[in-house]
């Protein structure tokens, strides 16, 4: 990224969508809390604030809706409900996504505007219960509705003739406004004077006042209750009288109003036969373009004719229309019509294409270029689904922004086709249609640019629109007092180096216990030998602190993964029409950022699974004689030097008679081992692969994802997982995993005449067993230990190395170990000490080598062999 | 006083303010109905456009502004087009 | 026919400046700087053609300030206008409903500004 604003831009919006998704979930469950709306306006007060730097008007203009809508939920105009935090859940999301695209490319992916305007709109919706004018839109104007042409209507009906034809031939180029106003009736306790500020308004041209009810007679008049509504005719844009009204825009309708609108013909019907001739030259000249040879006829006739006669008022209004300089040729048409019929209907804007806007050159131009990018993206590339539905999402939106909308069809049997051929030609055939009709459409519209404008005026502002309150553009206050925390950024892998260099230090220090051995033993001198052990104790103690410290600046709070559940169990349990609340305990419990990160897949996994099969429905839970509500509790704690998780609920547990059958129906194991296992034994048998206790694999916890992955990822991290279950009641899944892993502490043990080293979490104690202990069934050797029949496993078999020769009244070392929740006895030569090592994955040709976790150094330079149990059993 | 109320006459003034209107009202509860001159009526606030409004009275002469005097011609007398 | 126009802001600075707006209308600055004195001279007779008050003060802020000033007796049609900034929007609803005419937004913008002085003091 070469922008460094952008730079800096990209993880505070990350931290300001953080936030309020954070906020709006504590705001649902409690809807008055002040400081959480307070929160979450103001994170999207600043992300909008600050989106204004960038060009990217799609995100600026969504979160301008969603600040919008927090606002008014935080003076309570609206009210927070779970479909309002669902939308604004996903527009946050959206964002998200932006700002990620930003992240890539410093922009926003070609949908972004059809995305952000149909996010806008659905935002917007929350609003109709709240008053229409405060928030509608200031860019899309909502369609005049026939019910804003009927009142438009009315409202031009108050001024006469006069006034309406002066009007037209000052708002001839520019094009004027209509607008009504009707003041709150205590308004003059305002200081507001309504009469004054409407006769003040910029280039007005006539204003119509009339009372909202008829007045009563001053006996019983109260003159200081306003019931008066105007409506006036001005020059202008709608911009300008929206400026000098701003005080009173709530109260205000603004209407662009082109000429046309202002012509009505008015009066009584007549056909004489001269009007017959008139009309017949009138046309012809028109269609000679001889517009003024036209007028000098309409004077002829007005002498002649009524003034009050419909076919008079036409002619006016033919008159001042001629005035003009660029007359459209099919107004002119019409009026000489309704000489006749005394009704003058306004034509459509365009006959040719009487059903759908005509959009300008520039619109044209810029579709086109969308078109080309959507081309390039398809034309000799490998075929590919989401590629095709991209492109077609794209194309049908274009369409329909461009008024194209009977595209749509043809779009889905082009993406029909396009799937069964595996080709991308049936959607680049749509595209080139699309493309060569705009093309015609620029042509046109270039080809007559007086007509083209002129068109694109009647178009584009001829709606009805209610004003909106000026919009905060600020951004005075995007780093609105925001503390800089005294926070140093740290690039990981400086961090990881330093853990390593300690790592080495902490094993190089033990080379000085051998040393001290030598000196006694080697070199006789004691005296040397304490000294260099009472070093040693001072470096060991140090060299301990230093490796505790950095492991510390590595450690997150466990927090870090479980705080999104609370937006996971919320949206799945609403999706599931479940009543699940989420409990967090311990969540400032730490651990290594390694296993934080890598915790997050198997936690969703497994909480998906409570909320999709542990959690009843409510009703069921109601007949099973429990609330409604379930809960599932996510739990982290330290236990010496693991890290504890617990997920749990209160759902209806799992049933290990359900278990035997499913496994046994899976093939995962026989029926007779299954009816010999234990319940939790069964239990554990979700953790054998291949196995599902979904009846049906759902969308939420299925995707071919059991829970024998959640057992491989865990143990690669170097803990465990179990599980256990009472039927109806519930159930507890546990995650034991260890707090840091970049240093193992191992047992050095000897075995088959090597040095080796056993994970010292696998250990669960070391026992010497006398021969005669040692039992035979069924060829294999076993022990027995506080009554539990231990399985014994020589590791001279596994190693394939002779064993030290011992004598058979010996005891044997027996290191007994836990591996897959099962105990095993490891026959070994002898025990050595237990030891911190950092280990190092095999590398070069001994990597393919199956049952070695890794090696280290040891201090005398040997290097050890670590052994990973799992494998080797 | 941009009001002044004379025998059977009331003249606008300048511009007239809003503070004035309750006096409007009594002068107009009287009958006959005193009628208005507006011809040195430079503006009125709204309240006292609907005492007008509210009493009908004849309206001797008009306001100088256009706009003003098309405001009190429609509102106060038949609506005159 | 000018008249007096009050301004309060605890900020002399601010006053300074629009009263230098200010006096080229013709009315008579009269300055506060505090909501509790602009209400003192109010009370005391004060009877101004306008009133222009900061959103942010002390003790009493300007909405308190505009609440109470609509019930001195004279103020209760005067313009009034609330001075916000562009962040402060959502003040100005509340300012209109305790009796605010409309706000100016700051900085000042002196042509504007006197601009519109002139549409709410007719004949200045």
């Amino acid at each position: 990224m070469t922008n460094p604003l952008l730079a800096r831009f990209i993880p505070e919006a990350r931290e300001l969508i953080a936030s309020s998704s954070s906020g709006l979930l504590r705001l649902e469950k409690s809807p008055s809390d002040a400081d959480a709306v307070n929160e979450v306006f103001r994170a999207v007060h600043t992300l909008k604030g600050s989106s204004g730097l960038f060009d990217v008007p799609a995100l600026t203009r969504l979160v301008h809706v969603a600040e919008d809508l927090l606002g008014a939920i935080r003076v309570e105009q609206l009210i927070l409900d779970s479909n309002l935090v669902d939308q604004l859940l996903a527009t946050l999301d959206q964002v998200g996504i932006w700002i990620d695209q930003m992240e890539d490319s410093e922009r926003l992916s070609e949908d972004a505007d059809g995305i952000s305007s149909s996010m806008a709109k659905s935002l917007r919706s929350y609003f109709s219960a709240v008053d229409q004018s405060a928030i509608a839109p200031p860019q899309e104007p909502a369609a005049a509705s026939a019910a804003d042409a009927d009142r438009r209507r009315e409202w031009l009906c108050l001024f006469s003739e006069g006034e309406r034809l002066e009007a037209f031939s000052r708002i001839a180029e520019r094009g004027g406004v209509l607008v009504h106003y009707r003041p709150a009736e205590d308004c003059f306790f305002n200081g507001t004077d309504p009469l004054n500020l409407m006769l003040n308004a910029p280039g007005l041209l006539s204003l119509a006042v009339e009372p909202v009810s008829p007045f009563p007679p001053p006996m019983d008049l109260d003159p200081y209750l306003s019931n008066l509504s105007f409506v006036m005719l001005a020059a202008g844009s709608p911009k300008e009288i929206e400026h000098h009204l701003r005080y009173e825009l709530e109260h205000v309708v603004v209407a662009a109003l082109r000429p046309s609108d202002l012509i009505m013909v008015s009066g009584a019907t007549s056909d004489a036969p001269v009007w017959g001739d008139f009309r017949e030259q009138a046309h012809l000249l028109l269609t000679a373009g001889d517009l003024l040879g036209i007028r000098p006829r309409i004077r002829t006739m007005l002498e002649l004719v009524a003034p009050d006669l419909a076919a008079a008022s036409a002619l006016r209004w033919l008159d001042a229309l001629l005035e003009r300089s660029t007359p459209a040729p099919d107004l002119i048409a019409a009026l000489i019509d309704a000489t006749r019929s005394g009704v003058f209907v306004d034509p459509p804007p365009d006959a040719a294409l009487p059903d759908r806007k005509v959009p300008p050159a520039r619109a044209l131009t810029l579709a086109r270029d969308i078109l080309a990018v959507q081309k390039r993206g398809l034309d000799g590339q490998a075929f590919d689904e989401d590629k095709l539905r991209t492109a077609a999402g794209a194309l049908g939106r274009l369409a329909q922004s461009l008024h194209h909308g009977n595209m749509d069809a043809a779009i889905a049997v082009a993406i029909e086709s396009a799937l069964s051929s595996q080709s991308f030609s049936p959607l680049s055939v749509v595209l080139d249609r699309l493309d060569a009709a705009l093309a015609q459409e620029s042509m046109r519209a270039t080809a007559a640019p007086s007509d083209g404008s002129n068109r694109e005026a009647r178009d584009g502002i001829a709606e009805m629109v209610p004003v909106a309150i000026a919009s905060n553009g600020g951004l005075d206050h995007v780093d609105g007092g925001r503390g800089a925390a005294k926070l140093l950024k740290v690039d990981q892998a400086k961090i990881d180096l330093l853990m390593n260099l300690i790592g080495e230090l902490v094993v190089s220090k033990n080379s000085l216990s051998f040393l001290a051995k030598r000196a006694e033993d080697v070199y006789k001198c004691r005296e040397l030998g304490r000294e260099l052990k009472d070093k040693y104790a001072v470096i060991d103690r140090l060299s301990q602190e230093m490796q505790s410290a950095i492991m510390q600046v590595r450690m997150l709070p466990v927090s870090d993964v479980f705080d999104r559940f609370h937006r996971v169990v919320r949206d799945v349990s609403r999706k599931l029409e479940k009543e699940i609340d989420l409990a967090i305990e311990g969540g400032d419990t730490a651990a290594d950022k390694t296993i934080i990160e890598a915790l997050g897949d198997p936690l969703l996994h497994i909480v998906r699974n409570s909320l999709d099969h542990g959690v009843e429905l409510p009703a069921q839970r109601l007949a099973a004689g429990k609330p409604p509500r379930a809960t599932i509790t996510l739990r982290a704690y330290q236990e010496a030097d693991q890290v504890v998780i617990e997920v749990g609920d209160d759902g209806r547990g799992i049933d290990p008679t359900r278990i035997r059958d499913v496994a046994v129906a899976k093939g995962v194991i026989n029926r007779g081992e299954a009816n010999a296992l234990s319940d939790q034994e069964a239990i554990n048998l979700v953790f054998r692969p291949g196995f599902s206790t979904a009846a049906e694999v759902s969308d939420l916890s299925g995707r071919g994802v059991g829970m024998d992955v959640v057992r491989t990822v865990v143990e690669k991290l170097g803990g465990r997982v179990t599980m256990t279950s009472r039927v109806g009641e519930g159930s507890q899944t546990r995650l034991m995993l260890p707090l840091s892993m970049a240093v193992t502490r191992v047992m050095l043990v000897e075995a088959a005449g090597g040095l080796y080293g056993v994970p010292m979490d696998l250990i669960v104690e070391t026992v010497r067993v006398a021969a005669d202990r040692i039992h035979t069934v069924k060829q294999a050797e076993v022990f027995v230990l506080r009554e539990q029949l231990i399985p014994l496993v020589r590791m001279s078999t596994l190693l394939k190395a002779a064993a030290r020769p011992h004598s058979p009244d010996e005891a044997e070392a027996v290191l007994v170990c836990r591996v897959d929740g099962r105990l095993v006895g490891l026959v070994i030569d002898e025990f050595r000490v237990g030891m911190d090592v950092v280990l190092k994955p095999l590398e070069g040709i001994v990597a393919g080598l199956r049952g070695f976790a890794g090696t280290t150094l040891l201090g005398d330079g040997r290097v050890l062999l670590v052994l990973d149990l799992k494998e080797f059993l | 006083m941009p009001l002044a109320f004379e025998e059977g006459i009331v003249r606008f003034e300048g511009h007239c303010l809003v503070e004035e209107a309750l006096a409007l009202v009594d002068c107009f509860k009287t009958s006959p109905l005193p009628i208005v001159h507006l011809d040195r009526c430079l503006s009125m606030h709204a309240a006292l456009l609907q005492v007008l409004a509210s009493a009908r009275p004849e309206i001797a002469t008009l306001p100088e502004g256009r706009a003003l005097a098309a405001v009190v011609q429609r509102i106060v007398g038949e609506v005159a087009r | 026919m000018a008249g007096t126009v009050l301004i309060v802001d605890d900020s002399p600075t601010m006053l300074l400046s629009i009263d230098g707006i200010l006096s080229r209308t013709g009315l008579k600055v009269e300055k506060a700087v505090s909501g509790e004195e602009a209400l003192a001279k109010l009370k005391s007779g004060l009877n101004p053609r306008l009133m222009i008050t900061d959103l942010n003060m002390g003790a009493m802020n300007g909405i308190e300030l505009i609440r109470s000033a609509r019930k001195v007796p004279g103020m209760q049609f005067t313009p009034i206008l609330m001075l916000t900034t562009e962040s402060q929007q959502d003040r100005r609803n509340e300012a209109k409903s305790a009796g605010a005419t409309g706000w100016i937004v700051k900085p000042v913008d002196s042509a504007s500004l006197v601009k519109l002085v002139g549409q709410l003091v007719p004949g200045l």
